[in-house]
């Protein structure tokens, strides 16, 4: 793409000024923000550890019967009951409340 | 023979990411911790910083869990060069791997498994142990692994165990929960491990808790790491440190976390055992 | 027989559950019940690293039903390394491609990216960004031929469904928004500075205005290439908050 060379000085110039006026006005933020941000998130994803694991089952993989071959027979029920998503049909299906998501998500 | 004397001969945590900020602060007399350096194998980030901040203020052991130094194939070189980045980076006082193989053809067990107790077994262990040091240009210690299954040969484990140490000149990492856990699965008695284990080449002890599991209607010991250390483990621990002087300790917590508080009294627990033997019984 | 096919084959494949036949013959009739231990382990400790690393994903699909996922994908994807935080890339286009997400919850897959986006982010290599006093002192003109590409931590992304809307909401906010699915498209951006992840929604102008400067073009033709999309394509909107927040890297030219 050779869009840059067509483009014009006045377009040029006005995208510098946006850019000077960005730089300032980032500049200003900064200033405002002050000090460090002192936010050290941790996300415990893939954690190794090296102690098995003993925990009974909560979940569903963990039964001791051998691997499940059957059919998917999951529903999915949120935890967080609130999310109404409205589908292109304009129906309500809320797959994250606890009331309705059973039948909505059978659908 | 291994350096002995860059991790304190007091008592140590594993550092959790829940523990940051308390254990940060922690300004108990000797404390160090250890991490799995797997858990710090990304570009950067956060993680890293705390790991930064750790380094720059305790004495810090870097205890691996993924070598499979057990296993069939050599250790695998990606993973080898990752952990060779982290210890220049960071300068670990301590470096340890398991005595025990996770991989296979490409997939990844996420524990440590018993390796064949034979001679077979033995030369390859010695040689990937070997491979280790060279590559990473240290000595590492190596972990006594727990028993679920009574695998051939069993019996001799604690034999092959320190013989690999031996004849690579490798460390040892003796985990008393780990000989407690072999004890209550199959016929291998903890004392079967004291009598020949030599002291002076442990360089560094393991304590953890281990939790009961009911597999078709037998009770098995499982090395869970998510309780308390046993009564049964503190009576090893003082039987072995009445033998052979203070050591390192480390207490393991994997799962179930509790507040670090809880931790520090386990610590201490460590720490007095090793206060009231008379320093002179050391083997170092 | 070696080792090998005599024993590490044997217990691998009694872990992962294809064939548990010659066990017996290791250890012995009344223990092969024990290999349990070690599959619960594998399974929980591969199937948790899962849950953990899409926490929307699992937030909005429940327990059980997260879990079912994370067992089919373990199955199909079981972890090739033993670094554990590397686990999972596959995750979303697994959920794209399983048909009774696919049928049910089409927009999972797009919520498991913006997941995945913000764990990349979060152990992305550390950069220093391009800062304001990088760009202070050059004549105006000299601007717009910077082309300084994005930090390494930044993803950027596009969805047909309104995933970031849904993904946003569960995210931060205390009382969880409705979100309407005719809504449509939308473009996103999710990166970090120092230890604070950003992430926003984008306007498909300026999606297309950062792809290009991803890409390694400069900011006149990124701008050039974006006008086209959105002639009213606002750049001061947004530009001070992408500079202060260090969204382009420090240095001037593109590494690509």
């Amino acid at each position: 793409m050779n869009a840059p060379v067509k483009i014009s000085i006045a377009t040029g110039a006005s995208l510098a000024l946006a850019l000077v006026a960005g730089a300032a006005s980032a500049d200003s933020m900064d200033k405002k923000k002050g000090g460090k941000e002192k936010c050290y998130g941790i996300a415990l994803a893939g954690e190794n550890g090296c102690g098995n694991l003993a925990k009974t089952h909560s979940c569903q993989g963990q039964s001791t019967v051998d691997y499940d071959v059957g059919e998917w027979k999951y529903v999915s029920k949120g935890t967080c009951a609130d999310t109404v998503i409205t589908d292109s049909d304009g129906n309500e299906r809320n797959g994250m409340s606890k009331k309705q998501a059973k039948e909505a998500m059978k659908t | 023979m291994v350096d002995l004397s860059k991790l304190p001969l007091g008592a140590g945590l594993s550092l959790k990411p829940e523990h940051y900020d308390d254990a940060m602060v922690c300004s108990t007399d000797g404390m160090w911790f250890e991490i799995h350096p797997e858990n710090y194998m990304v570009a950067g980030g956060p993680r890293l910083a705390w790991l930064q901040a750790f380094c720059n203020k305790f004495p810090m052991s870097f205890h691996g869990v993924g070598l499979s130094l057990g296993g069939p194939d050599r250790p695998d070189k990606e993973h080898l060069e990752q952990l060779k980045q982290l210890i220049d980076r960071f300068s670990p006082a301590m470096v340890s791997e398991h005595f025990a193989w996770s991989k296979l053809d490409n997939i990844y067990f996420a524990d440590l498994l018993p390796p064949p107790v034979n001679d077979a077994s033995l030369n390859r262990i010695v040689a990937h142990i070997e491979e280790t040091q060279e590559y990473l240009g240290r000595t590492i210690l190596i972990e006594n692994p727990s028993l679920y299954l009574p695998v051939p040969g069993f019996e001799e484990l604690p034999q092959i165990y320190v013989e690999a140490a031996k004849r690579s000149g490798a460390g040892l990492l003796f985990d008393l929960n780990n000989i407690a856990v072999c004890a209550a699965n199959v016929d291998l008695s903890y004392q079967s491990w004291l009598d020949v284990v030599p002291g002076e080449m442990v360089a560094e002890v393991h304590l953890a808790g281990a939790s009961p599991r009911e597999i078709k209607q037998e009770v098995v010991l499982i090395d869970s790491h998510d309780a308390a250390v046993s009564e049964l483990v503190w009576q090893i621990l003082e039987q072995f440190i009445g033998e052979h002087g203070p050591k390192p300790v480390l207490i393991e917590r994997d799962d179930n976390i509790p507040g670090f508080e809880e931790l520090l009294i386990e610590r201490d627990r460590a720490a007095n055992i090793m206060s009231i033997i008379p320093q002179e019984i050391t083997d170092v | 027989m070696s080792d090998k096919e005599e024993f590490y084959e044997v217990i691998s494949k009694s872990i992962i559950g294809v064939d548990n036949s010659k066990l017996a013959d290791l250890v012995g009739d009344n223990y092969v019940h024990r290999i349990e231990a070690h599959r619960g382990n594998y399974r929980m400790s591969t199937q948790s690293t899962i849950i953990s690393a899409y926490p929307i994903v699992a937030r909005l699909v429940g327990d059980e039903y997260i879990s079912g996922l994370a067992q089919k994908f373990v199955e199909e994807f079981p972890p090739k390394v033993a670094t554990l935080t590397q686990y999972g890339d596959e995750f979303p286009e697994f959920l794209r491609k399983f048909a009774p997400v696919q049928k049910d919850l089409p927009w999972l897959s797009a919520v498991a990216e913006l997941d995945r986006a913000w764990f990349f982010a979060y152990s992305a290599k550390d950069q220093v960004p391009l800062r304001v006093k990088d760009l202070q002192g050059k004549a105006a003109l000299a601007l717009p031929i910077l082309a300084p590409c994005l930090v390494a931590s930044a993803s950027l992304l596009r969805f047909t469904v309104p995933a970031y809307s849904i993904w946003r909401t569960n995210k931060q906010d205390d009382e969880v928004k409705p979100v309407n699915l005719r809504k449509g498209a939308q473009w996103a951006v999710v990166w970090r500075k120092d230890n604070q992840i950003n992430h926003q929604s984008l306007t498909q102008a300026e999606y297309v205005f950062l792809t290009n400067i991803e890409g390694g073009l400069s900011f006149a033709n990124s701008y050039a290439e974006a006008v086209k999309y959105d002639k009213q394509f606002d750049l001061q909107r947004q530009f001070s908050h992408w500079l202060s927040a260090g969204l382009f890297k420090g240095d001037e030219k593109c590494a690509n």
